[in-house]
């Protein structure tokens, strides 16, 4: 369980986390919703020891971040994160000469699924295929958490379609996923957690199946109740 | 153990390209400095010989033996000595930067390795290194092959060849990247290594607090030279009481206890405040 108690951050004078709390199980698809400026990316960030935060703790399985943690745990940025002159197949390499739980029979799967092929060059990708380059490397650890951000950010139907359906296969199946969004509708149904953030503090945490069942609301109802009072 | 070596592959693979590059530039300029060298002193040969009637004992009273050691110090090669240094002093100073300010952010990928992030300080320094030492090593090996192009072009008669050791006596630069006693090495690559640890942490306190960083890694710069330039300002105060060799000491000294220092604070930086 990624659990994240009264974290904190600042930039400068202005609060971006102000005193998050909430957790995130294996097994199931926790989402954080919320404009942009609500803190979504920075949580992330703090998270993978990317960014600092000056109070609170997070813990993965009750640890604290470290190297070994690494293989444990994969983050999907919205920004490529490969070298514009490698080849799909070099990432691949890169990816394998530093991780042990890189997976390349998976690497391969996805590949095919996205139908990318291997000697294409980063730079030369679309947005779409590079968001979907993106979602491989890190789908392809065999890691017990996911974190993405923004994975539908900017690019075309289609692609937002296999993005989604990549949600709903056996690629993210047992496994803890964060998941960043402001735009719900995509991947609404396929969430089984939802947390609604505002100017760097949660809102509203709730189980969207339970939601729906015990008030007969939709994910996108909570959140108007929230955010539009 | 195994990583650090793949991470200083991966670096050193990075900047294979313009390396390689530097390495051509190094020898095409200091080609065309013997080769035009060469031809000047043929055609002198032959002008006096042929035109003036000089004999080889009057030519070689006039002008010395034709050797590679006159052109050693000399503007062609010293130019690719110093395109070299300011490349790799460029590259020492981006090495960071290209990874965060690059068409994508790397940093990211570098950051989220399964390894500790002090091994990529190590790394990026270790991949320096390697440079200057194959830089020098290549400097090294093509001169004796620079030498025979003069020999190809020059009579014999007129010739003073030299050793491979006669060759690096000649180069001043070389005299000084490469010293004859062990003590002297330890000294020069001391303090090389040192402004590269500082100058690594300088990046890394400019990349964790951004704007305030470009301050604090200011202060902390100038603050690291007036240390190790401070057993001059003592001298100064004590009118001349420490030897050279004491004061070189202290100097090498303060160099050592800085870049601790400075590895100590660059481990926490990139564990604690660093920022993608």
């Amino acid at each position: 369980m990624i659990k994240l108690t009264g974290v904190e951050k600042r930039y400068g004078r202005k609060k971006i986390l102000n005193g998050v709390t909430f957790e995130a199980g294996k097994g199931q698809i926790t989402c954080l919703i919320g404009i942009n400026g609500a803190g979504k990316t920075t949580i992330l960030q703090a998270v993978m020891g990317l960014t600092p935060y000056q109070k609170g703790e997070i813990t993965i399985d009750g640890e604290k971040l470290s190297p070994k943690m690494m293989e444990k745990i994969t983050y999907i940025p919205d920004a490529m994160t490969l070298l514009p002159k490698m080849r799909i197949k070099d990432a691949f390499q890169f990816m394998a000469d530093f991780y042990q739980n890189w997976n390349e029979k998976r690497a391969k799967e996805i590949l095919n699924f996205f139908k990318l092929q291997e000697d294409e060059r980063i730079s030369q990708l679309s947005k779409g295929n590079t968001a979907k380059v993106n979602l491989l490397m890190g789908l392809a650890m065999d890691a017990d958490y996911i974190l993405m951000d923004e994975p539908f950010s900017g690019i075309d139907i289609f692609s937002r379609e296999q993005i989604a359906d990549v949600f709903s296969s056996h690629l993210v199946e047992d496994r803890g996923v964060i998941i960043t969004t402001h735009e719900i509708s995509d991947i609404e149904h396929l969430i089984d957690k939802a947390v609604l953030l505002a100017d760097g503090v949660v809102k509203k945490e709730f189980m969207t199946e339970q939601i729906r069942e015990d008030e007969g609301k939709s994910v996108i109802d909570v959140m108007r109740e929230v955010y539009q009072g | 153990m195994k990583l650090f070596g793949k991470l200083v592959n991966f670096e050193f693979r990075r900047f294979l390209p313009i390396y390689i590059s530097l390495l051509t530039i190094v020898f095409l300029i200091e080609s065309v400095g013997v080769l035009s060298y060469s031809f000047m002193m043929k055609s002198e040969i032959t002008e006096s010989i042929v035109k003036h009637g000089l004999s080889k004992e009057q030519f070689l009273q006039d002008h010395g033996f034709i050797s590679i050691g006159n052109v050693l110090s000399g503007f062609m090669f010293t130019l690719p000595i110093v395109i070299a240094a300011v490349t790799i002093f460029i590259y020492i100073l981006f090495i960071w930067y290209r990874d965060w300010l690059g068409e994508n952010t790397f940093i990211y990928r570098l950051l989220m390795l399964p390894v500790k992030r002090i091994q990529l300080f190590f790394s990026k320094g270790v991949t320096i290194l390697i440079f200057v030492f194959g830089l020098i090593a290549f400097q090294v090996a093509i001169l004796p092959a620079l030498q025979v192009i003069l020999k190809l072009i020059i009579p014999v008669d007129y010739r003073l060849d030299l050793t491979t050791q006669g060759l690096i006596r000649s180069f001043y630069y070389l005299k000084f990247l490469l010293p004859e006693n062990f003590i002297d090495f330890v000294i020069n690559y001391g303090f090389g290594t040192a402004f590269v640890i500082v100058l690594f942490t300088m990046t890394l306190i400019e990349r964790s607090y951004r704007f305030k960083g470009i301050f604090i890694a200011a202060f902390y710069g100038i603050s690291a030279l007036i240390l190790v330039f401070s057993p001059y300002i003592l001298q100064g105060i004590m009118q001349g009481y420490f030897y050279k060799n004491e004061l070189l000491w202290m100097q090498f000294s303060i160099a050592i206890v800085l870049s601790i220092i400075s590895v100590f604070f660059s481990n926490h930086l990139l564990n604690r405040k660093i920022r993608v």
